[in-house]
Protein backbone atom coordinates (compact mmCIF):
# COMPACT_ATOMS: atom_id res chain seq x y z
CA UNK A 1 0.00 0.00 0.00
CA UNK A 2 3.04 2.29 1.20
CA UNK A 3 5.01 1.48 -2.32
CA UNK A 4 1.22 2.29 -4.68
CA UNK A 5 0.75 5.61 -2.90
CA UNK A 6 4.41 6.35 -3.12
CA UNK A 7 4.49 5.94 -6.78
CA UNK A 8 1.29 7.88 -6.88
CA UNK A 9 2.25 10.95 -5.04
CA UNK A 10 5.86 11.20 -6.88
CA UNK A 11 3.87 10.66 -10.75
CA UNK A 12 1.61 13.56 -9.42
CA UNK A 13 4.47 15.83 -7.87
CA UNK A 14 6.46 15.07 -11.32
CA UNK A 15 2.91 16.62 -12.86
CA UNK A 16 3.08 19.84 -11.09
CA UNK A 17 6.82 20.28 -10.76
CA UNK A 18 7.96 20.66 -14.41
CA UNK A 19 6.49 23.70 -14.99
CA UNK A 20 6.95 25.01 -11.74
CA UNK A 21 10.68 24.86 -11.37
CA UNK A 22 11.25 26.10 -14.70
CA UNK A 23 9.53 29.40 -13.81
CA UNK A 24 11.63 29.88 -10.65
CA UNK A 25 14.61 28.32 -12.87
CA UNK A 26 16.12 31.76 -14.02
CA UNK A 27 15.59 34.07 -11.12
CA UNK A 28 16.74 35.14 -7.44
CA UNK A 29 15.55 32.68 -4.85
CA UNK A 30 15.32 33.91 -1.20
CA UNK A 31 14.81 31.94 2.08
CA UNK A 32 13.68 32.96 5.44
CA UNK A 33 15.69 32.01 8.60
CA UNK A 34 14.92 33.00 12.08
CA UNK A 35 17.26 34.82 13.89
CA UNK A 36 17.48 35.28 18.16
CA UNK A 37 17.84 38.66 19.57
CA UNK A 38 20.03 39.71 22.24
CA UNK A 39 17.10 40.83 25.01
CA UNK A 40 14.96 37.23 23.55
CA UNK A 41 12.12 36.20 20.71
CA UNK A 42 13.43 36.51 17.17
CA UNK A 43 13.76 38.30 14.05
CA UNK A 44 13.74 37.46 10.23
CA UNK A 45 16.87 37.96 7.85
CA UNK A 46 16.69 36.73 4.19
CA UNK A 47 19.31 34.01 2.94
CA UNK A 48 19.63 34.16 -0.78
CA UNK A 49 19.46 30.46 -2.62
CA UNK A 50 16.18 29.09 -0.87
CA UNK A 51 12.92 27.86 -1.80
CA UNK A 52 11.02 30.79 -1.82
CA UNK A 53 10.00 34.62 -1.65
CA UNK A 54 11.39 37.02 0.90
CA UNK A 55 8.68 38.56 2.21
CA UNK A 56 8.80 39.22 6.24
CA UNK A 57 5.35 39.03 7.13
CA UNK A 58 6.50 41.43 10.37
CA UNK A 59 5.03 39.30 13.48
CA UNK A 60 8.02 38.53 14.91
CA UNK A 61 9.92 40.85 16.78
CA UNK A 62 12.73 41.21 19.57
CA UNK A 63 11.89 41.18 23.49
CA UNK A 64 14.02 42.62 26.38
CA UNK A 65 14.12 40.13 28.77
CA UNK A 66 13.93 41.16 32.03
CA UNK A 67 17.79 41.97 33.10
CA UNK A 68 19.97 41.63 35.85
CA UNK A 69 20.07 43.39 38.36
CA UNK B 1 5.29 35.42 -14.46
CA UNK B 2 1.33 34.72 -14.52
CA UNK B 3 1.43 30.99 -14.28
CA UNK B 4 3.39 31.51 -10.62
CA UNK B 5 0.05 33.33 -9.81
CA UNK B 6 -1.90 30.87 -11.16
CA UNK B 7 -0.29 27.88 -9.45
CA UNK B 8 0.39 29.53 -5.63
CA UNK B 9 -2.19 26.92 -4.24
CA UNK B 10 -0.49 23.90 -6.72
CA UNK B 11 3.15 24.70 -5.53
CA UNK B 12 2.67 23.96 -1.38
CA UNK B 13 0.75 20.41 -2.50
CA UNK B 14 3.36 19.94 -4.73
CA UNK B 15 6.00 19.86 -1.97
CA UNK B 16 3.68 18.26 0.06
CA UNK B 17 3.14 15.31 -2.19
CA UNK B 18 7.09 14.67 -2.82
CA UNK B 19 7.82 14.73 0.88
CA UNK B 20 5.08 12.10 1.31
CA UNK B 21 6.96 10.21 -1.28
CA UNK B 22 10.43 10.85 0.01
CA UNK B 23 9.60 10.12 3.44
CA UNK B 24 7.48 6.92 2.41
CA UNK B 25 10.59 5.64 0.27
CA UNK B 26 13.61 6.53 2.50
CA UNK B 27 11.00 5.67 5.43
CA UNK B 28 11.25 1.54 4.44
CA UNK B 29 14.73 1.95 4.02
CA UNK B 30 16.33 3.74 6.71
CA UNK B 31 17.28 2.28 10.39
CA UNK B 32 16.12 4.99 12.63
CA UNK B 33 19.19 6.43 14.14
CA UNK B 34 17.97 8.61 16.50
CA UNK B 35 16.69 5.73 18.71
CA UNK B 36 20.07 4.49 19.69
CA UNK B 37 20.57 6.75 22.32
CA UNK B 38 18.09 9.18 23.82
CA UNK B 39 17.36 10.16 27.27
CA UNK B 40 14.74 12.32 28.40
CA UNK B 41 15.16 15.14 31.54
CA UNK B 42 12.24 16.91 33.06
CA UNK B 43 12.41 20.05 34.05
CA UNK B 44 9.71 22.48 35.72
CA UNK B 45 10.14 25.81 34.56
CA UNK B 46 8.12 26.87 37.59
CA UNK B 47 10.62 25.41 40.16
CA UNK B 48 13.10 28.36 38.36
CA UNK B 49 13.59 30.79 40.93
CA UNK B 50 15.18 34.24 41.43
CA UNK B 51 18.49 34.25 43.03
CA UNK B 52 22.04 36.14 43.64
CA UNK B 53 24.08 36.11 40.81
CA UNK B 54 27.00 34.64 43.26
CA UNK B 55 24.70 31.00 44.26
CA UNK B 56 25.92 30.47 40.33
CA UNK B 57 28.67 32.76 39.41
CA UNK B 58 31.69 33.91 41.25
CA UNK B 59 32.82 36.39 39.03
CA UNK B 60 32.46 38.62 36.07
CA UNK B 61 34.50 40.56 33.43
CA UNK B 62 33.46 43.11 31.29
CA UNK B 63 35.26 43.11 27.41
CA UNK B 64 34.46 46.27 24.64
CA UNK B 65 35.18 44.76 21.11
CA UNK B 66 36.75 47.94 19.59
CA UNK B 67 36.29 47.60 15.81
CA UNK B 68 37.90 49.29 13.41
CA UNK B 69 36.51 52.50 11.97
CA UNK B 70 37.07 51.95 8.47
CA UNK B 71 35.32 48.12 8.63
CA UNK B 72 32.50 48.51 11.37
CA UNK B 73 31.35 46.08 13.19
CA UNK B 74 27.32 46.69 12.38
CA UNK B 75 25.01 43.49 13.52
CA UNK B 76 27.56 40.75 15.74
CA UNK B 77 26.18 37.68 15.94
CA UNK B 78 27.61 34.37 16.06
CA UNK B 79 30.52 34.92 18.63
CA UNK B 80 33.25 31.95 18.92
CA UNK B 81 36.25 32.23 21.23
CA UNK B 82 38.82 30.41 20.67
CA UNK B 83 42.58 30.40 21.81
CA UNK B 84 43.74 34.20 22.38
CA UNK B 85 40.89 35.78 19.97
CA UNK B 86 37.04 36.00 19.70
CA UNK B 87 35.37 35.59 16.01
CA UNK B 88 32.32 37.76 15.33
CA UNK B 89 29.96 37.10 12.38
CA UNK B 90 28.22 40.53 11.35
CA UNK B 91 24.42 39.32 10.22
CA UNK B 92 24.78 42.66 8.68
CA UNK B 93 27.95 42.60 6.47
CA UNK B 94 28.56 39.01 6.46
CA UNK B 95 32.28 39.67 7.50
CA UNK B 96 33.59 37.34 10.19
CA UNK B 97 35.72 40.22 12.65
CA UNK B 98 38.59 38.37 14.05
CA UNK B 99 39.57 40.44 18.03
CA UNK B 100 41.71 39.35 20.53
CA UNK B 101 40.71 38.62 24.06
CA UNK B 102 41.54 41.84 25.31
CA UNK B 103 39.03 43.27 22.69
CA UNK B 104 41.71 44.89 20.44
CA UNK B 105 40.91 44.63 16.65
CA UNK B 106 43.07 42.27 14.92
CA UNK B 107 41.83 41.41 11.17
CA UNK B 108 38.64 41.42 9.47
CA UNK B 109 37.96 38.63 6.81
CA UNK B 110 35.26 40.22 4.34
CA UNK B 111 32.55 38.82 2.13
CA UNK B 112 33.82 40.32 -0.74
CA UNK B 113 32.25 38.07 -3.99
CA UNK B 114 31.42 35.23 -5.52
CA UNK B 115 34.79 34.29 -7.35
CA UNK B 116 37.42 31.83 -6.19
CA UNK B 117 38.52 32.63 -2.85
CA UNK B 118 36.36 34.72 -1.75
CA UNK B 119 32.21 34.24 -0.22
CA UNK B 120 29.22 36.40 -0.55
CA UNK B 121 27.01 35.03 2.69
CA UNK B 122 28.39 33.84 5.35
CA UNK B 123 25.63 30.72 6.57
CA UNK B 124 27.51 29.31 9.01
CA UNK B 125 31.18 29.44 10.74
CA UNK B 126 34.06 27.05 12.86
CA UNK B 127 36.94 27.19 14.27
CA UNK B 128 39.12 24.36 14.38
CA UNK B 129 42.73 24.92 15.72
CA UNK B 130 44.54 27.70 13.94
CA UNK B 131 41.86 27.33 10.63
CA UNK B 132 38.41 29.54 10.18
CA UNK B 133 36.12 27.38 8.37
CA UNK B 134 32.97 29.70 6.36
CA UNK B 135 30.24 28.16 4.93
CA UNK B 136 28.36 29.82 1.95
CA UNK B 137 25.27 28.23 1.12
CA UNK B 138 24.49 29.90 -1.55
CA UNK B 139 27.88 29.50 -3.96
CA UNK B 140 27.69 25.70 -2.11
CA UNK B 141 31.47 25.80 -0.22
CA UNK B 142 33.14 25.78 2.32
CA UNK B 143 35.90 28.03 2.30
CA UNK B 144 39.16 28.52 4.66
CA UNK B 145 41.22 31.12 5.91
CA UNK B 146 44.29 30.96 8.81
CA UNK B 147 43.78 33.19 11.94
CA UNK B 148 45.44 36.04 10.10
CA UNK B 149 42.42 35.95 7.63
CA UNK B 150 44.63 34.78 4.26
CA UNK B 151 42.50 32.57 2.52
CA UNK B 152 44.13 28.92 2.46
CA UNK B 153 41.27 26.71 0.59
CA UNK B 154 37.70 26.20 -0.42
CA UNK B 155 35.98 22.84 -1.23
CA UNK B 156 32.33 22.38 -2.64
CA UNK B 157 29.57 20.46 -1.02
CA UNK B 158 26.43 18.88 -2.71
CA UNK B 159 23.97 20.12 -0.05
CA UNK B 160 22.24 23.35 1.08
CA UNK B 161 23.25 22.55 4.66
CA UNK B 162 22.63 25.69 7.15
CA UNK B 163 25.86 24.65 9.46
CA UNK B 164 28.86 22.14 9.50
CA UNK B 165 30.83 20.92 11.54
CA UNK B 166 34.50 19.56 10.10
CA UNK B 167 36.49 16.70 11.15
CA UNK B 168 39.62 15.18 9.17
CA UNK B 169 37.07 13.96 5.95
CA UNK B 170 34.20 14.20 7.45
CA UNK B 171 31.52 16.59 7.70
CA UNK B 172 28.43 17.12 9.96
CA UNK B 173 25.91 19.05 8.09
CA UNK B 174 22.82 20.63 9.72
CA UNK B 175 19.93 20.93 7.04
CA UNK B 176 17.91 23.32 9.05
CA UNK B 177 14.80 21.81 7.64
CA UNK B 178 16.11 22.62 3.75
CA UNK B 179 14.98 20.45 1.17
CA UNK B 180 17.74 18.38 -0.37
CA UNK B 181 18.16 15.10 -1.57
CA UNK B 182 17.75 13.82 2.27
CA UNK B 183 14.74 14.36 4.65
CA UNK B 184 17.33 14.98 7.76
CA UNK B 185 18.43 17.40 9.72
CA UNK B 186 22.07 16.42 10.43
CA UNK B 187 24.03 14.57 7.75
CA UNK B 188 26.95 13.02 8.48
CA UNK B 189 29.23 12.74 5.21
CA UNK B 190 33.14 11.53 4.11
CA UNK B 191 33.85 12.85 0.91
CA UNK B 192 30.89 12.40 -0.93
CA UNK B 193 29.55 9.25 1.09
CA UNK B 194 26.86 9.96 3.39
CA UNK B 195 27.61 7.83 6.32
CA UNK B 196 24.30 8.47 8.52
CA UNK B 197 21.63 10.70 8.65
CA UNK B 198 19.53 11.63 12.32
CA UNK B 199 16.43 13.40 13.44
CA UNK B 200 14.48 12.91 10.41
CA UNK B 201 12.45 16.05 9.17
CA UNK B 202 9.10 17.03 10.53
CA UNK B 203 6.55 17.91 7.25
CA UNK B 204 5.53 19.98 9.42
CA UNK B 205 8.04 22.15 10.02
CA UNK B 206 9.72 22.48 6.61
CA UNK B 207 8.71 26.02 6.05
CA UNK B 208 10.56 26.92 9.02
CA UNK B 209 14.55 28.01 8.89
CA UNK B 210 16.54 29.16 11.73
CA UNK B 211 19.88 30.95 11.65
CA UNK B 212 21.40 29.66 14.56
CA UNK B 213 23.05 32.06 17.04
CA UNK B 214 26.11 29.17 18.32
CA UNK B 215 25.10 26.08 15.96
CA UNK B 216 27.48 23.37 16.34
CA UNK B 217 29.08 23.90 19.71
CA UNK B 218 32.02 21.82 20.46
CA UNK B 219 33.48 21.00 24.47
CA UNK B 220 37.11 20.61 25.90
CA UNK B 221 36.56 16.89 25.86
CA UNK B 222 35.99 16.81 21.68
CA UNK B 223 32.05 16.27 22.49
CA UNK B 224 30.38 18.46 20.04
CA UNK B 225 26.60 19.76 20.36
CA UNK B 226 23.14 20.85 18.19
CA UNK B 227 20.10 22.05 19.44
CA UNK B 228 17.13 21.28 17.43
CA UNK B 229 14.84 24.51 16.92
CA UNK B 230 11.47 24.17 17.53
CA UNK B 231 12.15 21.08 19.98
CA UNK B 232 13.49 20.92 23.26
CA UNK B 233 16.13 18.47 22.08
CA UNK B 234 20.00 18.41 22.08
CA UNK B 235 22.11 16.78 19.82
CA UNK B 236 25.04 14.97 21.63
CA UNK B 237 28.26 13.89 18.32
CA UNK B 238 31.55 12.14 19.46
CA UNK B 239 34.85 13.70 18.13
CA UNK B 240 34.00 11.65 15.10
CA UNK B 241 30.93 12.91 14.17
CA UNK B 242 28.85 10.06 15.28
CA UNK B 243 25.84 10.58 16.73
CA UNK B 244 26.19 10.04 21.15
CA UNK B 245 22.92 10.32 22.05
CA UNK B 246 20.17 12.20 22.52
CA UNK B 247 19.16 14.52 25.01
CA UNK B 248 15.10 15.42 25.02
CA UNK B 249 14.25 17.86 27.91
CA UNK B 250 10.46 17.61 28.47
CA UNK B 251 9.26 21.04 29.72
CA UNK B 252 5.59 19.80 30.00
CA UNK B 253 2.97 21.66 28.48
CA UNK B 254 5.11 24.78 28.54
CA UNK B 255 7.04 23.86 25.36
CA UNK B 256 6.06 24.42 22.04
CA UNK B 257 4.78 21.43 20.26
CA UNK B 258 3.40 20.07 16.52
CA UNK B 259 0.14 20.24 17.71
CA UNK B 260 0.44 24.12 19.11
CA UNK B 261 2.17 24.89 15.57
CA UNK B 262 -0.49 23.23 13.25
CA UNK B 263 -3.43 24.86 15.75
CA UNK B 264 -2.08 28.33 14.79
CA UNK B 265 -1.18 26.78 11.27
CA UNK B 266 2.31 28.69 11.14
CA UNK B 267 4.75 29.82 13.27
CA UNK B 268 4.39 32.46 11.41
CA UNK B 269 0.71 34.03 12.31
CA UNK B 270 0.19 36.62 14.77
CA UNK B 271 -2.26 34.25 16.77
CA UNK B 272 0.75 31.86 17.06
CA UNK B 273 2.62 34.92 18.58
CA UNK B 274 0.39 36.15 21.13
CA UNK B 275 -0.59 32.74 22.34
CA UNK B 276 3.30 32.12 22.78
CA UNK B 277 3.52 35.10 24.89
CA UNK B 278 -0.01 35.07 26.99
CA UNK B 279 0.67 31.64 27.65
CA UNK B 280 4.17 31.95 28.31
CA UNK B 281 5.49 28.86 26.28
CA UNK B 282 8.69 27.83 24.98
CA UNK B 283 9.62 27.60 21.54
CA UNK B 284 12.90 25.53 21.60
CA UNK B 285 16.17 25.93 23.45
CA UNK B 286 18.39 29.12 23.68
CA UNK B 287 21.45 28.00 24.67
CA UNK B 288 23.23 24.37 25.78
CA UNK B 289 26.66 25.04 26.35
CA UNK B 290 29.45 22.50 27.92
CA UNK B 291 31.37 24.70 30.79
CA UNK B 292 33.79 22.92 32.55
CA UNK B 293 32.41 20.29 34.67
CA UNK B 294 29.04 21.37 33.91
CA UNK B 295 25.97 21.63 31.21
CA UNK B 296 24.75 25.35 30.48
CA UNK B 297 21.03 24.98 29.67
CA UNK B 298 18.82 28.04 29.10
CA UNK B 299 15.57 28.52 27.75
CA UNK B 300 13.52 31.70 26.97
CA UNK B 301 10.02 31.55 28.26
CA UNK B 302 7.70 33.94 26.20
CA UNK B 303 5.71 36.46 28.26
CA UNK B 304 8.36 35.33 31.85
CA UNK B 305 12.10 35.42 31.14
CA UNK B 306 15.07 33.54 30.75
CA UNK B 307 15.43 30.52 32.72
CA UNK B 308 19.38 29.87 33.62
CA UNK B 309 19.79 26.32 34.18
CA UNK B 310 22.78 24.14 35.72
CA UNK B 311 23.36 20.23 35.17
CA UNK B 312 26.40 18.43 36.31
CA UNK B 313 28.46 16.28 34.13
CA UNK B 314 25.57 13.56 34.37
CA UNK B 315 22.74 15.67 33.25
CA UNK B 316 21.51 15.84 36.95
CA UNK B 317 19.75 19.17 37.50
CA UNK B 318 21.73 20.96 40.00
CA UNK B 319 20.46 24.34 39.75
CA UNK B 320 17.40 26.35 38.16
CA UNK B 321 16.90 29.87 38.26
CA UNK B 322 15.19 32.73 36.69
CA UNK B 323 16.77 35.80 36.59
CA UNK B 324 18.99 37.05 39.81
CA UNK B 325 19.63 40.00 41.68
CA UNK B 326 23.62 40.99 40.73
CA UNK B 327 25.39 40.88 44.28
CA UNK B 328 28.93 40.55 42.75
CA UNK B 329 29.67 44.15 41.40
CA UNK B 330 25.81 45.10 40.90
CA UNK B 331 25.34 46.42 37.61
CA UNK B 332 22.58 45.83 35.63
CA UNK B 333 22.84 43.15 33.04
CA UNK B 334 20.27 43.19 30.01
CA UNK B 335 19.68 40.01 27.56
CA UNK B 336 19.98 36.76 27.14
CA UNK B 337 23.03 34.23 27.44
CA UNK B 338 24.54 34.53 23.83
CA UNK B 339 27.92 32.58 23.94
CA UNK B 340 30.71 30.90 25.73
CA UNK B 341 34.37 30.54 27.04
CA UNK B 342 36.05 27.37 28.74
CA UNK B 343 33.78 27.81 31.97
CA UNK B 344 32.15 31.38 31.08
CA UNK B 345 28.92 32.27 29.91
CA UNK B 346 28.56 35.01 27.45
CA UNK B 347 25.68 37.96 26.99
CA UNK B 348 26.86 40.46 24.39
CA UNK B 349 25.23 44.25 25.18
CA UNK B 350 25.13 47.27 23.51
CA UNK B 351 27.94 49.45 24.86
CA UNK B 352 25.43 52.51 24.48
CA UNK B 353 22.76 50.56 26.87
CA UNK B 354 25.67 49.55 28.77
CA UNK B 355 26.91 53.30 29.11
CA UNK B 356 23.93 54.82 30.86
CA UNK B 357 22.67 51.61 32.59
CA UNK B 358 26.13 52.37 34.09
CA UNK B 359 25.39 55.88 34.61
CA UNK B 360 22.08 54.85 36.29
CA UNK B 361 23.24 52.66 38.90
CA UNK B 362 26.55 54.65 39.99
CA UNK B 363 27.05 57.81 39.03
CA UNK B 364 25.76 59.44 42.64
CA UNK B 365 27.91 56.79 44.59
CA UNK B 366 31.83 57.42 46.04
CA UNK B 367 33.63 54.38 44.23
CA UNK B 368 37.04 53.00 44.68
CA UNK B 369 38.13 51.52 41.01
CA UNK B 370 40.44 48.88 41.74
CA UNK B 371 42.37 47.10 38.71
CA UNK B 372 39.89 45.10 36.17
CA UNK B 373 37.00 45.29 38.25
CA UNK B 374 33.82 46.66 36.43
CA UNK B 375 34.44 50.51 37.52
CA UNK B 376 38.00 50.48 36.36
CA UNK B 377 36.72 48.81 32.87
CA UNK B 378 33.96 51.93 32.74
CA UNK B 379 36.90 54.36 33.44
CA UNK B 380 39.28 53.15 30.59
CA UNK B 381 36.43 53.05 28.00
CA UNK B 382 33.65 55.56 28.68
CA UNK B 383 34.10 57.75 25.51
CA UNK B 384 34.34 54.16 23.52
CA UNK B 385 30.84 52.92 25.07
CA UNK B 386 28.91 56.41 23.78
CA UNK B 387 30.24 55.11 19.99
CA UNK B 388 27.16 52.46 19.74
CA UNK B 389 29.76 49.12 20.10
CA UNK B 390 29.75 45.86 21.71
CA UNK B 391 30.53 45.17 25.13
CA UNK B 392 30.92 41.19 25.95
CA UNK B 393 29.93 40.63 29.90
CA UNK B 394 31.65 37.01 30.87
CA UNK B 395 30.16 35.36 34.11
CA UNK B 396 32.77 32.81 34.96
CA UNK B 397 30.60 29.43 36.52
CA UNK B 398 31.19 28.40 40.32
CA UNK B 399 33.52 25.34 40.41
CA UNK B 400 31.34 24.30 43.29
CA UNK B 401 28.04 23.87 42.41
CA UNK B 402 25.77 21.14 43.82
CA UNK B 403 28.24 20.10 46.42
CA UNK B 404 25.34 20.80 49.04
CA UNK B 405 22.90 18.76 47.25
Amino acid sequence: MKKVFAVTSIFAATFFLMPHAETFAGEEVWQIERIQCDGGGEVYRCRFDGSSGCDFGGQKHCDEVSSIN
Amino acid sequence: MAFIHECHFIYPMMRYLIWISIFTLFGCHKKNADNNASKKINISLRESREGLLSDVFDSIQYTLLDDDDSIPLVQPYKIIYSGNNIYVEDNFTSNVHIFRKDGNISKVIEAKGKGPGEYFQLDFFQIKTDTIFILDRSLRKILSFNIHGDFISEEKIANNASGFFKYKDRILFFMNNNIDKTPYNFILKEKENVLAAYSPFNPEFLEFHFGMKNGFTESNDGMIFHTLPLSSSVYFFNTDLSLNKIVNFDLGETAVDEIFISEHGSINSDSYMNDLNEKRMVQDISSFFKLGNYYFLSFYQYGKGIHYIILNKDLKLISQNITFENDIDGMKIRNIPWTFDDNKIVIKMNSIDFYYDYLEKFSDKDLSVRDGSLHDFFEKTKTKLQDDQTVLVSMTLRNDLGNNK
